[in-house]
C-alpha cells in the first residue's frame, strides 16, 4: 500500500518514501518469478550514496525473472505513525510491503546500523529471530563488510553471504528458483544453499562457550555445512558487471555524483584497517573503460561531478590517464571531478588546480595517529614530511584549510603520541605563513581568510580480521582522558577539534567482535526503543548499557577492553576472507616492535590471499619460500 | 540578445513531496541529460539560468507553474517541450512554452495573484464561512515570520468561491510584492468555523499564478 497522503504531510522529508526516482527499474511484480527487496538499515539519503546497492540493483534486475526493489530504514516520525496505523514497511518500486518478498536482504555496512535491521524486519510484518519464521515468510539475508563477523547477527538471518555480490547471485536465484518450483521449503533450500561457496547459514552451526566466556568450540550440526566458508570475489574487474545507469535520488543525498570505483583491494595494510585486509587482493579496471562508463553514466543521470572510489586512489597504476582522460572528456559539460585524499605531489597539485578552478575545497589527510612512532605501529605510510610538502605546495597554490583525521586509543599510544597532534598541527600552522611571507604571495596573503585546520579524533575500535583483531580496546574514561590530552595540547586557534564520541565506539567494539550471545544484546537494545545508533542525536547509551545488563552475555568488558591470547578460537574464525591468521599474527608482533610493512606492490608480505598479482609475482621471484 | 523560454507545467501525483530547492535540482538534471542547449551563468561557479515564477510549498498540487529558461541556441518549443518531458518523472509535465519576446518581463516579477483550489477533509458549513471571512473589513492572523506579531490578510484575499461542500477556490495575492500562503488563509477560516485546524488533512491545488493588466487578472502564459 502507497503511503497515504496525509502521513507524507505529516512527515519530515516524505520524497524518502516516493519510489519513482530518475533510473528506476520498473516491472510488473505479478509477472516475475523472484522478488527481492534490497534493503539499507539507514536513512534513504543515506543508502543511495551507496555504490554497493546501484552495482547490485541493477545487476539483480537484468534478470527477466526477477524484480529487485529498495527499502530503507523509515525515519523515525514516519515509524511512529506506522506503528499507529498498522502500516507496513514497503519497498519503494511496487509499495507493497515486504512480507511478500522471496528475498529480503540487508548490506552491513556498519555495526550501528543493526536495530534498525531488526526493526525493518519487524515493521515488514516479519519475524524477526530466523527460527520463527514459516515457509510463507521472506529468506532474510545479508552481505556487506560486517558480514565478516556474521555472529551478533545469527540469530536474525537465515544466510549470509561472504564475498562479492556480483558472483553468486545468479547462482542462487537459480537454485532458489527450481527450489519453488518443485515446493521445498525453506530450511531444505537453506541446506542446499552451502553448496555453493560465500554462503554461511548460521542455524546449521553451533557454538560452546568455556567458563570464562570465552568460545569452546564452534560445529557444524550437519555434513553439508562446510567448516570454513571462504569469501567470493570477482577475479577479474575488467570483465565485472558495471551499471549502465545510476538510480538519482528525489531528495538531496549525501553525495550527488557519478560514483566510479577504479579498483578493488589495496595495496597499503594499514594494521587498523578492515576493508584493507577483507578486501584483498587489488584488482584494478583499465582506465579507457572507466572513461566509457563515466559518459554513460553522466548522460543517464545528469550529474554534475565525477568521484573516484576506491580505498587508495592514489595507488590506481592508471591514475594519470585517467584523471586527465575524464577532465578531458568533460571540460566542456560543466562536470567536475572530485578527488580523494590524495598523496599531493606536482602532478596532483596541477590536477587540484585543474579540477576545482576556483572553489577550493579544503585538503585532507589521514594521518591517523600523532607521530612516526605510532604510525610505524599501525603501518600508516605517511611521513611527516610529505604531509607538510603537500600543505606547502597547496598553500602556494592557494588553498588554505586543511582537514586531519586522527585516531586515538591504538595500542602503545602514550602521550607523547598524543601531543604529536598539536606539533604537527603547529608545523602546519608555521608553514602557512612561512608560504604567505614569500613577497611573491603578498596579494595571496591579502586575500586569503587566515589559515584554518580541522581535527578530527575518532576512537579506535579493533576489527576481526586486523592484525588488531586480538588487541583490548580502550575505555570510555581512558577515550576521554586521550580526548582531554590532546584538546589541552593544542594551543592554536586556527586549529578546531572534532572527536567521536567514546561511548558509539564501545557499543561498536562490543558488536564488532562480538559472538553470537551479543545478538540478544541487540535484540534488547531495540527493543528499548535503540534506532539509528550511527546518528549522534538518537544514540541513547543508557539503553545499550541496561540491555548489557539484562542479557546473559560476558559483559561489556569481555568484549571489549579484554587481550586475546592468539590461540584463542575467535567467533569468526569460521569465516575465511583469504588472510591467514598466520600472517596476522606476524603482523601483530611487528607492530609491537614498530616495524612497517611495505606495501604490496613492494614486497608481497604472504598475506595468502588467492588469485594475487604481488604474490604470484614475489613468487615466480624466489619459487622456494613459501611464507603462508 | 537573450533567448528566453517561458513555460507552463504541472506538478501533480506523488512528485508533489519533493519540495522546491529539490524541484530545481531535478530540472537541472533532466535539462541537462534532455540535451536541451540552456544558457549558463559566468563567473567561478557557473549554474544553468533556469528560472521559477514561485515556489510551490511541498505537498501541494499544481497545474500552473512557470519557469523560465535562456538557451545558447534558438529551437522551436515544442522541442524543448518535447525532449524534456521525455525526461521529467511521472507527475512533472511541461503543459506548453513559447520563447519570449525581447524585454519581456520575467514570471517571476510579474506575478500577482495565486488561484488555488482547497478540498476540506469533510462536509462542512462552508458557504457562509467563506462568506463571513469576505465581508470582514480586518482579518487578523500570526504573522509566521515574526512570532508574537499578527497582520491584516484580508486585503490578500480577492476572491473566494464556493464549490461545494467541502471545496472552494481562493483568489489570493502571490509573488514578490504580497504572497498569502494559503495556509493562513485556511486557518483564519478554520478559526471563523470554530474547528480545529490540521494542515495535512488539507488538500491544494495551484490552479493558476496570474499577473494583473489594467485592472484584469490574465493567465503568464
Amino acid at each position: 500500500m502507497s503511503i497515504p497522503d496525509n502521513i507524507l504531510l505529516q512527515v519530515e522529508k516524505p520524497a524518502r518514501y516516493l519510489g519513482n526516482e530518475l533510473n528506476m527499474v520498473v516491472k510488473n511484480p505479478d509477472e516475475v518469478k523472484i522478488r527481492f527487496a534490497f534493503c539499507f538499515p539507514d536513512a534513504y539519503e543515506v543508502g543511495m550514496s551507496h555504490l554497493g546497492l546501484q552495482i547490485l540493483y541493477y545487476f539483480l534486475n537484468e534478470r527477466n525473472d526477477t524484480y529487485c526493489e529498495r527499502a530503507f530504514a523509515p525515519w523515525i516520525d514516519m515509524e511512529k505513525i506506522m506503528r499507529e496505523q498498522g502500516i507496513r514497511l514497503s519497498a519503494l518500486e511496487s509499495q507493497q510491503s515486504l512480507d511478500k518478498f522471496d528475498f529480503v536482504g540487508f548490506t552491513l555496512q556498519y555495526e550501528m546500523s543493526y536495530t534498525n535491521i531488526i526493526n525493518m524486519l519487524d515493521l515488514s510484518g516479519i519475524p524477526v529471530l530466523s527460527k520463527d519464521r514459516r515457509d510463507s515468510d521472506p529468506i532474510i539475508c545479508a552481505g556487506g563488510p560486517c558480514a565478516y563477523n556474521p555472529e551478533p547477527l545469527a540469530d536474525f538471518i537465515d544466510f549470509f553471504y561472504i564475498g562479492e555480490g556480483e558472483v553468486m547471485y545468479n547462482d542462487i536465484l537459480d537454485m532458489y528458483k527450481e527450489h519453488k518450483e518443485k515446493g521445498g521449503c525453506r530450511e531444505d533450500f537453506l541446506k542446499s544453499l552451502m553448496s555453493l561457496p560465500g554462503m554461511y547459514v548460521p542455524r546449521f552451526y553451533e557454538a560452546h562457550y568455556n567458563d570464562d566466556g570465552t568460545l569452546k568450540a564452534f560445529e557444524p550440526l550437519l555434513p553439508e555445512a562446510p567448516e570454513k566458508i571462504k569469501k567470493v570475489f570477482v577475479s577479474d574487474m575488467k570483465q565485472a558487471y558495471f551499471p549502465e545507469k545510476q538510480l538519482v535520488p528525489l531528495l538531496e543525498a549525501v553525495h550527488e555524483r557519478v560514483t566510479l570505483e577504479v579498483f578493488r583491494g589495496c595495496i597499503r595494510g594499514c594494521r587498523f584497517c578492515q576493508a584493507g585486509y577483507v578486501y584483498r587482493p587489488v584488482r584494478e579496471k583499465a582506465h579507457e573503460q572507466l572513461i566509457e562508463q563515466a559518459a554513460g553514466l553522466i548522460n543517464c543521470t545528469g550529474h554534475e561531478e565525477i568521484s573516484l572510489v576506491s580505498l587508495s586512489t592514489g595507488d590506481y597504476r592508471e591514475f594519470q590517464p585517467l584523471a586527465v582522460g575524464l577532465l578531458d572528456k568533460f571540460a566542456g559539460d560543466k562536470v567536475s571531478l572530485s578527488l580523494p585524499s590524495l598523496r599531493i605531489d606536482a602532478f596532483n597539485l596541477e590536477l587540484m588546480n585543474r579540477v576545482q578552478e576556483v572553489r577550493k575545497s579544503s585538503l585532507t589527510f589521514a594521518p591517523e595517529a600523532g607521530t612516526q612512532r605510532l604510525r610505524d605501529v599501525i603501518n600508516k605510510n605517511i611521513t611527516e614530511e610529505e604531509i607538510l610538502n603537500g600543505c606547502h605546495l597547496a598553500f602556494q597554490g592557494g588553498w588554505n584549510r586543511v582537514k586531519l583525521y586522527f585516531m586515538t586509543g591504538i595500542p602503545t599510544e602514550d602521550t607523547d603520541d598524543l601531543k604529536g597532534i598539536a606539533r604537527l598541527c603547529e608545523k602546519i600552522v608555521e608553514e602557512y605563513y612561512s608560504v604567505m611571507k614569500k613577497e611573491e604571495n603578498k596579494e595571496m596573503r591579502k586575500r586569503n581568510r587566515p589559515v584554518s585546520l580541522v581535527i578530527s579524533a575518532a576512537c579506535f575500535v579493533p576489527k576481526p580480521f586486523t592484525p588488531f583483531q586480538w588487541v583490548a580496546q580502550e575505555s570510555a574514561d581512558g577515550f576521554r582522558k586521550r580526548i582531554f590530552t590532546i584538546k589541552d595540547s593544542i594551543q592554536k586557534k586556527q586549529v578546531r577539534v572534532n572527536y567521536h564520541s567514546p561511548e558509539v565506539a564501545l557499543i561498536e567494539g562490543v558488536i564488532a567482535r562480538g559472538d553470537r550471545r551479543v545478538g540478544q544484546v541487540i535484540y534488547r537494545a531495540w527493543e528499548l526503543g535503540a534506532r539509528f545508533d550511527g546518528w549522534g542525536e538518537h544514540f541513547k547509551y543508557e539503553l545499550w548499557d541496561q540491555a548489557l545488563k539484562e542479557t546473559d552475555t560476558p559483559g561489556m568488558s569481555f568484549y571489549t577492553n579484554r587481550k586475546r591470547p592468539v590461540d584463542e578460537l575467535l567467533p569468526w574464525d569460521h569465516i575465511d576472507p583469504g588472510i591467514s591468521k598466520a600472517f596476522l599474527i606476524r603482523e601483530q608482533s611487528k607492530a609491537l616492535q614498530e616495524a612497517t610493512t611495505p606495501n604490496c606492490r613492494q614486497h608481497c608480505g604472504g598475506c595468502g590471499i588467492w588469485e594475487c598479482e604481488s604474490y604470484k609475482a614475489e613468487k615466480e621471484k624466489c619459487p622456494l619460500e613459501n611464507k603462508i | 540578445m537573450k533567448i528566453r523560454y517561458r513555460f507552463r507545467f504541472s506538478k501533480l501525483d506523488r512528485i508533489r513531496f519533493i519540495g522546491h530547492l529539490d524541484l530545481m535540482k531535478l530540472t537541472q538534471r533532466c535539462i541537462k541529460m534532455a540535451g536541451v542547449p540552456i544558457a549558463y551563468s559566468s563567473g567561478f561557479n557557473p549554474h544553468q539560468l533556469l528560472f521559477f515564477a514561485l515556489p510551490l510549498s511541498l505537498g501541494m498540487g499544481s497545474v500552473g507553474e512557470y519557469m523560465e529558461m535562456e538557451l545558447a541556441e534558438e529551437l522551436p518549443a515544442e522541442n524543448i517541450i518535447e525532449a524534456l518531458n521525455d525526461k521529467l518523472p511521472p507527475g512533472l509535465e511541461i503543459l506548453k512554452g513559447r520563447r519570449m519576446e525581447q524585454g519581456e518581463k520575467s514570471s517571476a516579477s510579474l506575478v500577482r495573484g495565486g488561484l488555488y483550489k482547497i478540498k476540506l477533509p469533510r462536509a462542512v458549513e462552508l458557504e457562509s464561512a467563506l462568506k463571513t471571512l469576505m465581508d470582514k473589513k480586518e482579518l487578523l492572523a500570526a504573522d509566521t515570520k515574526k512570532a508574537g506579531r499578527t497582520l491584516d490578510i484580508r486585503p490578500h484575499i480577492f476572491e473566494l468561491t464556493y464549490l461545494n461542500e467541502n471545496e472552494f477556490t481562493a483568489m489570493i495575492s502571490s509573488g514578490s510584492s504580497g504572497n498569502l500562503k494559503p495556509d493562513l488563509l485556511l486557518r483564519a477560516l478554520h478559526e471563523e468555523m470554530g474547528m480545529e485546524y490540521k494542515s495535512y488533512g488539507m488538500s491544494i491545488m495551484r490552479m493558476e499564478l496570474l499577473q494583473k493588466k489594467e485592472d484584469e487578472w490574465i493567465t503568464l502564459d
